[in-house]
């Protein structure tokens, strides 16, 4: 082993993040040595206390420390319209344009059986049950537009309809095979006036 | 559309070479391995910017070296392109360049009329159903970019819908967890079922006509698309495929919970080729069988020329696989053809003969990834 053992597990836990491979991980772990000592240590409680304080809504299961997220408690937003997405940094993108004044339901994935994900893993029972209480008179699904995406739509639509809710679809407009975080703020607001019943 | 210009750096065997091309037929000669074929590879990836034989990028790059690099120059629809094609193998970066612009989706590749010819394709007709079902999909992909996408998502949703079958979970919940996927394989499905039925039905026609021109034959050649609908889906539009997929899928749900994957649609798809009237691949001879594979090519080609512009003909040692019949059946279809490569390890009288007659011809002599001689037999003389 080139380096200490020390070095060797800081190198490992930076290899754990998206998109750093080993050459990114080395230099952050250098550059952690480098740093103040109270630099550090504010950073690991950071790390340590958002990973324990934050937590899904219980309502809409968007990133939050208290029992509501922000949005939940907002009593000027609209809660007859509800936007399904599929990951909460979906609801910034779709915040961003301003268009939109009701709530989200956050899946945090797709479907996607090859991976083992589930309706279950999605969580669509605690969904259905929130609709079930008759406030929400709209469901947006803004998940993405690729095919695990799309089989999301199709699915809770498929579950939502008995409910006599109406369904409309965002994420046509959006580039085809594009995430939603990538679409600019014109482009979300031409796919949330356009949405389409399905 | 022809090649006008072409130098490699770093690619497959090739260390440093610039090549200057005309109109024409182009003969590479060289012996086994020296590099005929990754100078063919090259010219593919100028137009595609992909590999033909699905190569990795990174085996493109000569061994121990950290990048390749192409350029050259294309004539197309009367216009010339200055194309960059490279990969960076540290950064793990590709980059195409047309006209000293970088671009994300290589365009060009849309507009590029290029058909190949490789020796496994003469045996197209014996080959089984899968291999004839990638040949198909190949041809059409190059032309169409939106049938390369919606194959790939077509796939996907195969896959995926596979995974539920196979888990064989036999609940009343089965059917809402199939049902968005067999949604979206009757979206996907119906598009491709629709381009495999008019791409064929023009193919057909020509090769038909070809077959009897070339090969002076009685018998009649017929390609047959082997599909859920049947003959029927030549006059159907896409939202009648659909509409017919989207009542034939239910009834097969059963069928396929028991047995664990999917079972209609076009990944089932096959073609037969028929001589007079009967399958050839169970009743032709090896030599009928590869002449309809000709006939075929000669469509491909004959469709290019009448559409947009005579394309470029890349032939990698199909030559030394056919009789002298068949040879100069297949020389006629050169001349369809704006621009010409072909490989070989030896001339022969034959070739001889034909290169007499063409109007403008050069000819490289490969080595070790050298091209060691060039010369042309004088109309339009190549200097390098
Ligand atoms: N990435 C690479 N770097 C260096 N050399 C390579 C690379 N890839 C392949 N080669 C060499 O290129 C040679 C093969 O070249 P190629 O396939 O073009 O031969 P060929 O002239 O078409 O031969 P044949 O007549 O047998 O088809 C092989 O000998 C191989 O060693
Ligand atoms: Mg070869
Ligand atoms: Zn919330």
């Amino acid at each position: 082993m080139l380096f200490s053992p020390a070095i060797t597990r800081l190198v490992e836990a930076f290899r754990r993040l998206p998109g750093i491979g080993p050459k990114t991980a080395l230099r952050l772990a250098f550059f952690v040595l480098s740093m103040e000592n109270e630099e550090v240590e504010e950073m690991s409680r950071a790390l340590v206390e958002a990973r324990r304080r934050v937590k899904h809504c219980s309502r809409c299961r968007n990133l939050t420390e208290q029992e509501l997220c922000s949005i939940c408690r907002d009593s000027r937003r609209d809660n007859s319209l509800l936007c399904i997405v599929q990951e909460p940094r979906d609801i910034l993108v779709i915040e961003k344009s301003a268009q939109f004044k009701g709530q989200y339901f956050v899946l945090h994935g797709a479907l996607s059986p090859v991976e083992g994900i589930g309706p279950d893993e999605l969580k669509i029972p605690v969904l259905l049950e929130l609709l079930k209480k008759g406030e929400v008179k709209e469901v947006i699904i803004a998940t993405n537009p690729n095919v695990e995406g799309d089989a999301t739509a199709y699915y809770i639509a498929g579950a939502v309809r008995p409910l006599g809710i109406r369904i409309t679809r965002i994420g046509f407009g959006l580039p085809v095979g594009g995430d939603l975080e990538y679409a600019d703020e014109l482009t979300i607001s031409r796919a949330l006036e356009g949405r389409r019943e399905i | 559309m022809y090649i006008k210009e072409l130098s490699l750096k770093n690619f497959r065997n090739y260390e440093q070479e610039k090549i200057h091309f005309s109109p024409g037929t182009c003969l590479i000669q060289g012996a086994n391995g020296q590099g005929k074929s990754n100078l063919l590879e090259a010219v593919y990836n100028l137009c595609f910017a992909r590999s033909f034989r699905n190569l990795k990028e990174s085996d493109l790059v000569y061994w121990n070296k950290p990048f390749y690099y192409l350029q050259g120059t294309l004539y197309l629809q009367n216009r010339f392109f200055k194309v960059e094609v490279g990969y960076d193998l540290l950064k793990k970066r590709k980059v195409a360049k047309i006209n000293g612009r970088t671009t994300r989706q290589f365009r060009l590749a849309e507009y590029c009329p290029v058909v190949f010819f490789l020796p496994e394709d003469l045996e197209l007709v014996r080959r089984g159903p899968e291999e004839r079902r990638r040949y198909l999909d190949r041809e059409i992909s190059q032309e169409s970019t939106l049938y390369a996408d919606l194959l790939s998502r077509y796939n996907r949703v195969v896959y995926q819908k596979n995974q539920i079958l196979k888990e064989k979970r036999h609940n009343n919940e089965i059917q809402k967890l199939i049902r968005p996927w067999n949604r979206q394989i009757v979206y996907f499905g119906s598009r491709i079922i629709h381009k495999r039925a008019q791409v064929l039905s023009t193919w057909n026609k020509l090769a038909a006509h070809n077959y009897s021109v070339l090969f002076q034959n009685d018998q009649e050649m017929k390609i047959v698309y082997n599909n859920f609908m049947g003959e029927d889906v030549l006059f159907a539009g896409i939202e009648e495929i659909e509409e017919k997929f989207s009542n034939e899928i239910v009834l097969v749900e059963k069928e396929e919970l028991k047995r664990g994957f999917s079972l209609l649609g076009p990944h089932r798809d096959d073609i037969t080729f028929l001589l007079g009237g009967r399958d050839a691949r169970r009743f032709a001879s090896h030599g009928q069988q590869r002449s309809a594979v000709i006939a075929l090519k000669a469509a491909q080609i004959q469709l290019y020329s009448e559409k947009k512009e005579k394309p470029l003909f890349i032939l990698d040692d199909v030559f030394s696989e056919l009789d002298e019949w068949r040879k100069q059946q297949c020389f006629l279809l050169l001349r369809d053809a704006e621009q010409v490569f072909l490989t070989i390890t030896k001339k022969d009288s034959c070739l001889d003969s034909f290169l007499e007659q063409a109007t403008c011809s050069s000819f490289l002599h490969v080595k070790e990834g050298k091209i060691l001689e060039i010369n042309s037999n004088g109309k339009n003389r190549t200097i390098c």
